[in-house]
């Protein structure tokens, strides 16, 4: 059976009230179930491309669909049912003053009852392992928790589409593995928007290529990180694993290499 | 960095005790009823309002609340009822017999009346705090029709006074590294940090009303309910309350008040 199309835009358009263009034609779509790698320099149009899924914003021109459904102020309610977005900063994202009370909001405001709600917020704090910290201030949390509580934030929204920007931003090594792995075990469709290109190797096999606003790329993501003159042309560089001299120098770095020096 | 929630007293609502396990929208009922019953006193009211301290005392005491941070957070806030106050010996000179043969300035005795209540007032909702999650008292005040704008503000404000602290320090801290010894702040260099922090803070309310707007908000910041009252929340309500009304309106009350007036 083929893959339903999940999220798709068409000729999409975006231009700040003060008239920075934002994003201009860009035309792609996802499939149910794909996971794929936004990537970018700053200031390419990525963070205005994941307001544009929730409705935070509305498209300038073009379309963008969600299930096939048109994003506009009619279809909004129902746009966003499917598509969580994880935001950069944790921080503006844990906004109530208990976990238990911020992963419960969104479940309250799709019209679950109170006990529902708390159920479903609660089962999505399981699902990422701070079912323990349910009552804890956010403000008190570290990075990493902080990341996974806000990933516990949207899961409770069953969203089938789920948007990260930046997920192992400011993060330390090991709670950028927590994440990467809880995001990997994830069976929903993602968009990750990041500059950590090595996560986006782990997690996505198909990456989109943003710049000033225009898709420059869309493929395979080792092709499109490997090239190193379309990576340098964009403010991007190959991400180290995939450097040529780096597997015999660290011959132990990943599973990825490992599994490649075997092939 | 110190947080709204880590505060010396306000951390104290994680303790558990009586007046901890009692329902946050019963404690917040008594309190805001204790609050009224005090401020109702007539103008020259002292002796009347001193049983009221009985149920401060009581209060703490069954919280096992520290005492020094409650009447440090008094002291820090009592300029305000100072300054209410401080006029009151100057402009009414009206002497008030105490007792037989001594009389003083109507002004000293309004002046007393209103520190009276200051501590009374605000040591009864610092003793709230300081016993109950500050949202469960916000649920509370939305219950009792608070309009849901002020209930959303109280809630963020919690939530982030903390943040923008810490970004002020950062500032501070930022600036003092690069004031080559120079002490104190300085007009230019304090305008331009309150310029940024108020940027900084209108742009991280843009971006909370996003995650906000992602995640279906429509005007209401919804709360989970706490528990219902129990037989022990009505019992407290019933005796606090009784009791307070009973000290506002009893004769003997007012006949202590005379007496100890003149």
């Amino acid at each position: 059976m083929p893959a339903k199309e999940a999220l798709s835009c068409q000729d999409l358009g975006y231009t700040y009230p003060d008239g920075t263009v934002a994003l201009r034609k860009v035309d792609f779509s996802i499939q149910t179930g794909d996971s794929v790698a936004l990537v970018g320099p700053n200031g390419a149009g990525k963070s205005t491309f994941a307001l544009l899924t929730v409705g935070v914003i509305f498209p300038s021109r073009g379309s963008l669909r969600v299930f096939g459904m048109e994003l506009s102020r009619h279809t909004l309610r129902e746009i966003r049912r499917h598509v969580g977005l994880v935001f950069q900063d944790a921080e503006d994202q844990l906004f109530m003053p208990t976990l238990l009370e911020d992963v419960s909001f969104g479940p309250l405001n799709q019209g679950l009852s109170e006990d529902q709600a708390r159920q479903r917020g609660l089962e999505s704090l399981a699902a990422v392992g701070l079912e323990e910290l349910a009552e804890r201030f956010p403000g008190h949390l570290s990075g990493g928790e902080k990341k996974l509580a806000s990933l516990a934030s949207i899961l409770s929204m069953q969203p089938q589409i789920i948007i990260l920007d930046e997920p192992t931003a400011g993060l330390d090594p090991r709670a950028r593995r927590k994440v990467i792995e809880q995001l990997a075990a994830l069976r929903l469709t993602k968009i990750v928007i990041s500059h950590d290109l090595e996560m986006v190797l782990d997690l996505c096999p198909r990456t989109i290529l943003l710049d000033k606003g225009s898709v420059w790329a869309d493929g395979d993501t080792t092709e499109i990180l490997s090239d190193k003159e379309t990576m340098d042309s964009h403010g991007l560089e190959v991400p180290y694993s995939l450097s040529p001299d780096h597997r015999h120098r660290f011959p132990l770095a990943g599973s990825r290499h490992e599994a490649e020096h075997k092939k | 960095m110190r947080s709204f929630a880590s505060d010396e007293l306000v951390a104290n609502w994680q303790k558990r005790s009586p007046i901890h396990g009692l329902n946050a929208g019963v404690k917040t009922a008594v309190t805001l009823l204790f609050i009224v019953v005090v401020v109702s006193f007539p103008k020259y009211a002292v002796a009347p309002l001193c049983p009221y301290f009985f149920y401060l005392a009581l209060v703490v005491a069954l919280a096992d609340l520290p005492v020094r941070p409650l009447v440090r957070r008094l002291v820090v806030v009592s300029p305000f009822a100072l300054l209410v106050g401080v006029f009151n010996p100057v402009l009414d000179r009206d002497p008030m017999e105490l007792t037989a043969g001594l009389a003083i300035a109507g002004g000293w005795v309004s002046f007393t009346s209103i520190i009276l209540r200051f501590v009374l007032t605000v040591g009864a909702a610092l003793v709230l705090a300081a016993t109950t999650p500050f949202h469960r008292i916000c649920a509370s005040l939305r219950s009792a029709g608070v309009p849901r704008p002020l209930v959303a503000q109280l809630l963020l404000l919690s939530r982030y006074l903390a943040v923008l602290v810490g970004e002020a320090r950062a500032l501070l801290r930022a600036r003092s590294l690069r004031s080559a010894g120079n002490r104190g702040l300085g007009p230019r260099s304090a305008a331009a940090i309150v310029a940024t922090l108020f940027i900084r803070t209108v742009e991280r309310a843009q971006r909370i009303f996003e995650a906000m707007s992602a995640r279906g908000f429509d005007g209401e910041l919804r709360l989970l309910p706490g528990p219902p009252p129990r037989a022990a929340d009505w019992v407290f309500a019933t005796v606090c309350c009784g009791s307070f009304l009973a000290l506002r309106f009893s004769p003997a009350v007012y006949w202590l008040g005379r007496v100890s007036l003149g």
